[in-house]
This record gives C-alpha cells, structure tokens and sequence, in this order.
C-alpha cells in the first residue's frame, strides 16, 4: 500500500473514530440534561402558571396585570428600578410584550404624567422608592409585591375637568 | 395528573405538523411528477411556509386570518386532485414501511433510535410547556407574532408606532413570525408558549430529510447515526429545551440552511432538477428567516448556477422541468425583494448596515481579526459543541481532499462561504466587537452546526459505507468464526 493511501486510510478511519465518540458523548450529556428535567412539574404545571412563577418580580407582575388594566388602556410605565440601559430595554420590551396591544411608555420620569394622554400608571419599584409629587395625589389601584424586592403598583389616571 | 393545557398543546402541535405536512404533500405533488423520499420529507416545512406565505398574501388583501380562510382552500385543492393526493400519501407510507421495514433493526439501531425519539420527546414536551424568557423572543420574533396576528397583517408601520424605545430590529424578516402566526390562526387566539414551540417542526423535517438523504445515498445504519447526532448533540439543547433562547430564529435558519445544501448535494450528485429547485427554495426561506440567509441565497444561487447550466446545455430535460425550476427559483426569490422593498419602503434598515469611518476602521482590521480568533479559541472548551464541529469542518476539508468522488465540494463551499460571511460581519460590525461576539456567536454556531453535522455525512459517509458493504461481503463468502479465531462447531 502506497504511503498517499495509508494516509487516506488513516484519516478515514480517524473520521469513523470520531463520529462513533461524538455521537456517544451527545448521548451522554443530552441524556444526562434530558433525565433532569423536571418532568413532574412540566407535565402537571399549566403553561400559564409556569410563566407566571418565573423571573424578577417585575416580569411576573406583567402576567396579573394583564387582567387587571382594560386592554385598551394607554399606560405608562414608571420605572424605579435599577436606571442603566439594560435594564430600562427589559422593563420596555417585556412590558411591551405582555401588555400587547395596549400602548406602553416606559420613563424613569415621572414628570410625563399626563392623565389626558395616558389611562394608566404603573409604577415599578425596587427597594426604596424615590418620593414622586405627582404620585402623591393618586390612589393606588393594585399593588403587587415580590420576595426580589419589586412592588408594582398600578393607578388609575384621571383627567382634571375644565 | 397531567395538567390538561400541556396535553392540548401537545395534540395543537401535533395537528400542525400534520397540516403542513398535507400542505407541502400536495404542492410537491402538484409541481413534480416524481417525488423522491427526500423531496417528500420536506413536505412539512414547504406547507408550514406555504401558510406563512398564505397569511402574509390575505394581510395584503384584507382577508380575515382563521382556522377556515387558511385550510378550506387545501381542503378544496386536494379535492381536485384527489387521485394524485392520495397516490402521493400512499407513496410516502410505501417508503416509510421500507425504510424501517427492509431487515430486522440491530442493537445499536435500537439504541440510537430509541434515544433520539427519548430525546426528541422531552423536546416537545420543553418547547409546549417551559416559560418564554429569551429577550429576543419576547423583544422581537413573538412580539412581531402577537401583532401580525392582532392587525391579520405583516404591519411593520404599526409596530413602528408604537412607544419609542431601544431597537425591534423591523428588519428581520417574517418568516419565522408568520409560521408562530399560523399556530394562532389556527386555535383563534395568541398562546404565547405554544407558539415558540414552532422549531419542533424544523426538528421533525431535519430528521426526516437526512434520514432520507443519508439513506438514499448510503446507507440505513449510517442515515440512523446522523439523525440521531442531529437530536441529540448537546448545542441544540439550548434552541430546544432551554427556556432562555427557546422562540429565537436562528435554529430555524440553521434547519433550512441544512436542508437547501441538502438537496444542493443531490444536484451534485446529477439527481434531478427538482432537488435544485428545493435548494433554491430552501435558501430563500432561510433569507426571509434570518438577514444571514439573504448571504446564503447568493451563494446558494451561484453554486447552482455552475452546477446546472452546463447540465442544462448538455440533457436538454424536458420544458415541463425546467418552467418548474424557473417557478421555484421565483418562488424563492419573489418573496425576498418584495420584503426588502417594503423595509426599505418603510425607511427600515440593517442596523449592521450604518455607516462606519472607514479611515478608523480599515487600520484597525488585523487588530480585530485577532480579537475574533482569539474569542473563538476562548470559547472552544471541549465542553461545549464548538471544538467538535470544528473538527467536522477540518475532517470534511481533508476528507473532501483525499476523496475520489467529487461530490460535496458544493456544499463545503456553501458552508465555507457561510462561515467567511460571519467572519465578515464581526470584522466590520459598528458594535463594540467583544460585545457583539458574547451576545450573537453561539446562535450562529446553531445556524452551522446542522449543516456540518450534514457535510461530515456526506464526506465520510461514502467510505464509511463501502467498509461496510465489504464487510457484510467477506462475512458472507468466509465461514462464521469465533472471536479467538476457531471455526464455530
């Protein structure tokens, strides 16, 4: 057998080696993965419920809400969490998302309170709150607290008359 | 007890599937007088894109998007062609009793095919029941679902309208969306949880398509292999089982890239110009899934291009074939200018594509390669996929050198292309580069891996095969002898 053929045996037989270990190690560890799923509570928990119980405090709030604020209400999201751009795109994009269809601005400000464009105020917090004037004329509607720290209060707002 | 939505998700999926698959059966048996296993195994996807296509097409026309406007048109199409319908349905359970039915499946079959359906079954039952915690599912693929779905319409401007805030990417095609719309057509309202379930379906193609492909080509033990490694590598846990990037795209992609350089390997190998028109049509869906299809589509077209107009000047085949492969090539084609037209209509564009200050840029290039390589390296632990799909490459390049047959070389220069056009778009990107990498890399290595997994297969798999038949050979000409070497008594 000439050496050009040995080589090309050689790394034949290398790519038969290497299909059989690949496939036992995607064996092994998806197996493992797969047998530690929580299979029970997958098959007995509704869906639903299972949205319901995970992430922050926050993104969990979004899932009453959704029966709590008429669905077409202009809301605005007062977010007191914690202020970097990560965060503010999360509380934007997933309230966005679970509020659908109703129309949500998200500010850490609460100066754009405004009951002639919005219907609805929630207001997230996390930890210690910043005292805001214009919340203290309002009456809280709905108020949901989390073990992470998160309280979500909603208000209903009115415009002034005249 | 198990909770009765989970088995209503299950059953609405599983009808799904099904309905496509009837879908794609019939349009596939309209267009070609010759339906092979591999051309029918991708019925399911060419249905589920059908009634994307079908959604998008009533949007335009204001028609109402329900259970009844979307399958009363099938429902009378497969009247009409009742005869050829059924022949084709009876075709498809012909091939599917030989396939498991030739000979008696041996022990590592058994294995292997018992653990891909194990496997594959607690991926549907992840994908039906586990929250929906991914940001650019809930950011942009199911957010553009929900409101295609509310409006009975692919309306970007009414997601541009809505409040300001960071970037939905309005870019990114439809596809994807439409496909999760179809769920909710179909049961009348939004499930947000079922409706990412929608990537099973690219499972059950995947499989069904290389199975044939590997099959046909080669052999049923070798077929069984690559199908499982295609269940069961660990990299597609994330797409499948892990709540946090279950309803993105790019495992879709990473599907219907496998599947168009499928069907481009059997133009190839000189089968029929239907597996051309596939290719072509398979690229374009995963260009109007993911911007890094439209690449692909190119490639994908010039490929073709090389390979069928010399055989096209040389067979003259019939008129009938090649208006089929001028319709499918329309068919893939049409669709994507018509949505780039309407993005850039919409004054929509790329992100990736504003402008950079070339002058800074071009200097900084070899300094960023290095940045990329070194990322990659650093990502390469042998716990992951990664170093094992970069040895599928390696092996696939030697192997394609060493080998006889040609066949292949199409393909491993797709897949290169591919690969090059990432490498590209890190390089040039106007992101912060290592941010850029941490956050997109391991979802591109999910729209490769398919095809690499497929592309080995396809190198090795025709030495692999002939080891084997020689085997069986010599085992049949000499008498059975014991493991030490005796004859048996």
């Amino acid at each position: 057998m000439s050496d050009s053929r040995r080589l090309a045996a050689a790394i034949r037989g290398l790519s038969l080696l290497f299909i059989t270990v690949w496939a036992i190690r995607s064996l092994v560890v998806t197996g493992a993965t797969v047998l530690n799923q929580p299979f029970g509570a997958m098959l007995r928990t509704p869906p639903g419920q299972a949205q319901a119980s995970t992430g922050s405090g926050f993104a969990r709030s979004l899932i009453p809400l959704q029966s709590l604020i008429p669905k077409t209400d202009r809301v605005y999201l007062l977010w007191d969490g914690q202020q970097d751009d990560g965060l503010r795109a999360y509380a934007y994009f997933w309230s966005s998302y679970w509020l659908y269809p109703r129309r949500v601005t998200v500010s850490s400000s609460a100066d754009g309170i405004d009951p002639a464009r919005f219907d609805t105020l929630v207001h997230v917090t996390l930890g210690a709150p910043p005292a805001h004037a214009q919340l203290a004329q309002l009456t809280p509607d709905h108020v949901l607290r989390y073990e992470d720290g998160f309280t979500v209060t909603t208000y209903r707002l009115v415009p002034a008359h005249g | 007890m198990v909770d009765g939505h989970v088995v209503i998700s299950v059953l609405v999926l599983t009808l799904y599937l099904l309905l496509a698959y009837l879908a794609g059966r019939l349009l596939l048996a309209a267009a070609f007088d010759r339906v092979d296993g591999m051309i029918a195994a991708a019925a399911p996807l060419v249905g589920a894109a059908a009634f994307a296509f079908q959604l998008w097409a009533y949007g335009v026309v204001h028609l109402g998007w329900n259970a009844l406007t979307l399958l009363l048109p099938w429902v009378l199409a497969a009247l009409l062609a009742q005869r050829r319908f059924r022949d084709a349905l009876n075709g498809d359970w012909v091939s599917v009793r030989d396939f498991w039915g030739r000979r008696s499946a041996d022990r590592l079959d058994v294995v292997l095919i018992v653990a891909g359906l194990a496997i594959a079954g607690v991926y549907l039952l992840a994908l039906v029941t586990q929250p929906i915690t991914g940001s650019d599912a809930i950011a942009m693929w199911l957010f553009k679902a929900k409101v295609f779905f509310d409006h009975q319409a692919v309306d970007l401007s009414s997601i541009a309208s809505l409040p300001t805030g960071p970037t939905r990417h309005l870019d990114y095609p439809p596809l994807f969306p439409l496909m999760v719309a179809t769920i909710y057509t179909l049961i009348g309202h939004v499930d947000d949880i079922l409706g990412k379930a929608v990537n099973f379906l690219f499972l059950v193609t995947a499989v069904a398509t290389v199975l044939s492909l590997i099959a046909t080509t080669l052999n049923r033990r070798l077929a069984i292999v690559w199908a499982f490694l295609l269940v069961a590598i660990p990299l597609f846990n994330s797409s499948l089982l892990d709540s946090r990037a279950m309803g993105y795209a790019d495992y879709a992609l990473g599907i219907l890239i496998m599947m168009s350089l499928a069907h481009l390997y059997r133009v190839e190998r000189g089968d029929g110009l239907a597996h051309a028109g596939l290719a072509l049509l398979f690229a374009g869906l995963a260009a109007l899934t993911k911007n890094e299809g439209l690449v692909f589509l190119l490639v994908v077209t010039v490929l073709l291009a090389v390979l069928v107009i010399p055989r096209l000047r040389k067979e003259t085949p019939s008129a009938a074939s090649v208006r089929r492969l001028f319709g499918l090539l329309a068919l893939a084609v049409v669709p994507v200018v018509v949505w780039q037209a309407l993005i850039r209509s919409l004054g929509i564009q790329s992100d990736l594509l504003t402008a950079r200050n070339w002058h800074l840029l071009i200097p900084a290039l070899p300094g960023r390669a290095w940045t990329i390589l070194r990322f990659v390296r650093e990502s390469s632990s042998f716990r992951s996929d990664y170093p094992w799909l970069a040895m599928s490459y390696l092996l696939s390049a030697v192997l394609l050198a060493i080998n006889r047959v040609r066949a292949g070389t199409a393909v491993f220069l797709a897949v290169s292309a591919q690969i090059a056009s990432y490498f590209l778009v890190y390089l040039l990107t106007p992101y912060d580069l290592n941010w850029h990498l941490a956050t997109t890399f391991d979802r591109l290595v999910t729209q490769i891996a398919p095809s690499l997994i497929v592309l080995l297969g396809l190198l090795a798999g025709p030495w692999l095969a002939s080891v084997r038949a020689e085997l069986e050979a010599s085992r049949a000409r000499r008498p059975v002898r014991t493991v030490l070497g005796g004859p048996v008594a």
